[in-house]
């Protein structure tokens, strides 16, 4: 027999030998394989294979050992010498470790609170099966789409659609609750009985099927605590007047958690929708009456298009009771989807995504970990230098490239996850209950647990590591040996390493120059003029009845203390109504209605900018506009144009300056006042003399006590109608002047590293400069002439780039922002060269204390 | 020069006898055909190697051939130092046994 016939010898155990033999495998794998065909011809195929397969585990064994053991041998090395190398270098490293893991904990931070306000209903585990079902109207060519819908619609899809697993309305209605002798006015949401099915509302304590009895509540936490304190609030119960409907008592059947997240459709107080309109007997088939929202869940999420084509026989009913109002179809909104479309839908249940604090936090949040990063890059090369000696050694050895760059690159991104660790710490103990304390929130990193964070976690530490490890490991790994002993200077590196150090720079000075700007804008919003005289203005807000509004408008008449009083339907700040204004132009026009008694506009100290305000309350067929109305007309003589609005005709005598009847956030838009019918007013505005504010007030609570003993008395000063407004601004403010703080120390963190790295090794230098007769200012120039170059470049670089970012944030965030101008930029200049010199003088210290004797004595 | 142990003598030996063809598994046969005994490769390779160490040995590479699956054949020769070696044991041996003589080795009885 010759060779061919017994076929090749086994494969794989071949594929073994040769791994095992390594470098010297040819020969002996030749010789196995002539042997095996030599026993194949004497001993047969079967035993042949036998053997060659058993010199593989006869040799396994002990190779296998060997490899380990030389293995684990080298990875013992890479960890004592990554070991010694951050023990060497302590401050460089802790910099560098302790900047990542704040820029990590920042963006955790950031991560938290965007996560919080963009996912508002991510709490709501079976979202993706539920549906907003909302409503689009209005003439063609205007079709809005609106989140309310028919109150019948609901019922009527869950009980004649298979595909509806369940439906629930939500209303939301004005309560008073009494307890005891107080009385609270509250918020209450009326909902059908599946609302608890289908969102995920944990329970303290009580039962979530209890909404199916008209007498249940179940409260908030929060008003849990409000109304019994630490006391088991079960079964206890709280008389309530739901609208005007007549009071009743409820019994409370559950207590709810507080919601990880501000979801929509959280509630003070849940009760059951039977109680809307008397509680019983609610027309169930008026087709004509809304309810604030329509949720409805389906089996598995595609079954919405099924629903969405069978709504004819609705929409023909909804579109019957409303006639006027041009419906033109429904639509279905997914639960996730609806804040981020929120501002899109008027009327809706939705809470918005708060853009401005997202944006920003955002971008600034990248920022800062870039700037870590290229900080980490910067000390990594820096420290590199110590280590060439080893690189080389390990070269020489036999070290191959790859080796090298995974050696470095492991022990980055160890390092990464140390810091990922250490940020992760920070975040949780330090920054997150500091950032709750500013911004009024309640993250925390412990109970978001869901695998996006997961992802995020991996993701952020992959990329910092890689992003951080790589430019060090793949530079270092090419150095020559041979030019690493004989102490060849290599070229490049210092240019590449003060180009980081500029970026890292202009990364930081637009970073402070943004933050100082909108911390500078924050500061003007609140300066800023309102259009109309806010303080010392009391206003009350009374129930709409004629006679006891004239009975406390008299009263506060009398007294010495009030300068001018005067009553509104709508009040600024508080409330306006939308209404179509017909003027000369073909298309009417929306304006904001204000009706107001004569002398409001007096009181309020709203300013006049042509013609005169109202004289008397004669003047019904008269109007005053604001700047904005006749800006919108195209007016250049607004005064004695006609007005019509429904089928009254009106005068304009008078043009008021333009007023922030909405918070800053919102543009000022066309607005008339008129004067209101007696029986309509409801705002009591007073003008009070300085320092009689709390005097007035309980003047104003005898009267109240007197008139309604029963409601909630709530009168407010005119200046704190916008408060929460500034105290958001207020909280964004201090978060960026936070991390203005950060960025600054981050990269100042960088410079100190680099600049201790670049006078050590200039040691010897300066120590000959020295003994020649140097002086330490001398050689601190020499010494940094360079970083300040350096820092100036970033300036110039940083400056126009902020200057765009600045405007076009502000542009896209605020409607109302001050001028960019050269406030922020030299604030933040100031800031960032104070630091920077701060930083730099730590070096004098070494230069004083450098003994040129001890410096020259080595080597 | 340090004595060598007997089966790097045979191995020595045995690739002087082979000459052109002295690769281990022809090694192999030889040395079972004369010992009497089967030799495992291994215990080829490891003489093979101490001599080649020392210096006894050379070796060079054939072109590849077709029944070793393409693969090379790795044949030795004696060095000069080897060819000494030889001699310098054979001397020994003699000596050893120039006056050994009637014994009755074969018998067993002595």
């Amino acid at each position: 027999m010759s060779w061919q016939d017994h076929g090749p010898p086994p494969r794989f155990a071949a594929a073994v030998l040769a791994w095992l033999l390594r470098d010297e495998w040819e020969t002996p794998l030749g010789d196995f394989e002539e042997y095996f065909h030599e026993l194949a011809d004497e001993r047969g195929v079967r035993w042949a294979r036998w053997w060659y397969r058993r010199q593989v585990w006869q040799m396994l064994p002990d190779r296998l050992f060997a490899k380990t053991y030389w293995t684990l041998d080298m990875l013992k090395n890479y960890y004592v010498l990554a070991w010694r190398n951050l023990l060497k270098s302590k401050l460089a490293s802790g910099f560098n470790i302790f900047g990542l893991s704040l820029a990590v904990a920042c963006t955790m931070v950031a991560y938290l609170f965007i996560h919080a306000r963009v996912d508002n209903e991510y709490i709501h585990t079976q979202g993706d099966t539920i549906f907003l079902v909302g409503h689009e109207r209005g003439p063609a060519g205007e079709v809005l789409a609106f989140g309310s819908s028919p109150a019948p619609l609901g019922p009527a899809l869950e009980a004649d659609l298979p595909q509806v697993v369940r439906a629930a309305r939500v209303v939301g209605m004005r309560a008073t609750v009494q307890r005891g002798d107080e009385t609270f006015g509250e918020n209450v949401r009326l909902v059908d009985p599946g609302f608890m099915e289908m969102f995920t509302f944990p329970l303290l304590m009580g039962d979530p099927a209890a909404l199916r009895d008209p007498q249940a509540i179940l409260l908030s936490a929060a008003r849990a605590e409000k109304y019994f304190g630490d006391a088991n609030p079960i079964g206890e119960t709280l008389d309530i007047q739901v609208g005007d409907q007549p009071v009743a008592t409820f019994t409370v059947r559950g207590v709810a958690a507080k919601p990880r997240s501000s979801t929509s459709l959280q509630f003070p107080i849940l009760m059951a929708y039977a109680n809307r309109d008397g509680g019983d007997a609610a027309p169930q088939d008026d087709w004509a009456q809304r309810v604030s929202a329509t949720f409805i869940q389906v089996a598995e999420p595609g079954a919405v298009g099924d629903v969405a084509a069978r709504m004819e026989p609705y929409l023909g009913k909804y579109q019957a009771a409303k006639a006027d109002a041009q419906v033109t179809g429904f639509t279905f909104d997914n639960l996730y989807d609806l804040s981020v479309n929120s501002k899109y839908v008027e009327d809706t249940i939705a809470r918005g995504v708060p853009w401005a604090p997202v944006i920003v936090l955002s971008i600034i949040s990248v920022f800062l970990l870039m700037l870590a990063c290229l900080n980490y890059m910067n000390i990594s090369l820096a420290n590199a230098n110590r280590r060439l000696k080893e690189i080389g050694i390990r070269k020489v050895v036999g070290s191959n490239r790859w080796q090298l760059i995974a050696q470095f690159l492991a022990e980055n991104t160890l390092l990464c996850l140390l810091a990922l660790v250490l940020g992760l710490g920070l975040a949780h103990g330090l920054l997150i209950p500091a950032f709750n304390n500013i911004a009024g929130s309640e993250s925390s990193l412990l109970n978001t647990s869901n695998l996006d964070l997961v992802l995020f976690l991996g993701a952020l530490l992959v990329g910092v590591g890689l992003l951080s490890g790589a430019y060090p490991a793949f530079y270092i790994s090419s150095f020559q040996p041979i030019a690493v002993f004989r102490g060849r200077q290599l070229g490049g590196r210092n240019r590449f390493m003060q180009s980081l150090l500029t970026v890292q720079f202009v990364l930081a000075f637009i970073t402070m120059i943004v933050c100082m700007g909108l911390v500078v804008n924050a500061v003007e919003q609140e300066k800023r003029d309102w259009g109309y005289k806010k303080d010392h203005t009391l206003v009350l807000q009374l129930p709409p009845d004629e006679a006891s509004f004239a009975a406390f408008h008299d009263a506060a008449q009398q007294w010495p203390q009030v300068q001018a009083a005067s009553g509104a339907r709508d009040h600024l700040g508080r409330s306006w109504r939308g209404v179509h204004v017909h003027t000369d132009q073909p298309e009417p026009m929306t304006a904001r209605a204000f009706g107001v008694q004569a002398g409001y506009l007096g009181t309020m100290g709203v300013r006049l900018h042509a013609g005169r305000f109202f004289e008397d309350a004669a003047e019904a067929q008269h109007l005053v506009i604001n700047e904005a109305f006749a800006r919108w007309q195209g007016w250049d003589e607004p005064l004695g144009q006609a007005v019509r609005i429904d089928s009254t005709h009106y005068t304009v005598v008078g043009v008021a300056a333009d007023f922030h009847y909405d918070d800053f956030g919102t543009t000022i838009r066309p607005a008339y006042f008129y004067l209101a019918d007696p029986s309509d007013l409801q705002y009591l505005a007073l003008r009070l003399d300085a320092g009689t504010g709390t005097q007035t007030r309980a003047a104003l609570e005898a009267l109240w006590q007197q008139h309604h003993p029963d409601a909630d008395f709530d009168p407010f000063f005119q200046n704190s109608v916008f408060d929460v407004f500034f105290q958001e601004t207020r909280g964004i403010l201090d978060i960026f002047l936070f991390v203005a703080f950060l960025a600054l120390i981050i990269s100042c963190m960088g410079l100190y590293g680099l600049a201790a790295q670049h006078t050590a090794s200039r040691m010897k230098e300066i120590s000959i400069r020295k003994v020649l007769g140097a002086t330490v200012p001398h050689l601190a120039r020499r010494l940094n002439q360079r970083f300040a170059l350096l820092l100036l470049a970033a300036a110039v670089v940083a400056t126009p780039l902020s200057y765009f970012l600045l405007q076009a944030l502000l542009g896209s965030i605020f409607t109302y922002h001050m001028e960019v101008s050269y406030g922020p930029f030299v604030l933040a200049y100031v800031l960032v060269f104070t630091v920077v010199l701060l930083t730099l003088a730590s070096q004098l210290r070494l230069l004083l204390r450098a003994n040129p004797a001890e410096t020259l004595r080595s080597e | 020069m340090k004595l060598l142990t007997r089966s790097e003598e045979f191995v020595l030996l045995a690739v002087w006898k082979l000459q052109t063809d002295a690769y281990t598994l022809a090694l192999r046969k030889k040395l079972s055909a004369l010992t009497g005994y089967e030799w495992s490769l291994g215990a080829i390779y490891t003489p093979l190697e101490r001599l080649t160490k020392r210096g006894l040995l050379t070796s060079y590479l054939t072109e590849p051939t077709p029944e070793r699956g393409g693969r090379h054949k790795r044949i030795y020769q004696l060095t000069d130092t080897g060819r000494q070696a030889l001699l310098a044991i054979r001397k020994v041996e003699q000596a050893m046994w120039a006056d050994v003589t009637g014994l009755a080795l074969d018998g067993g009885a002595g």
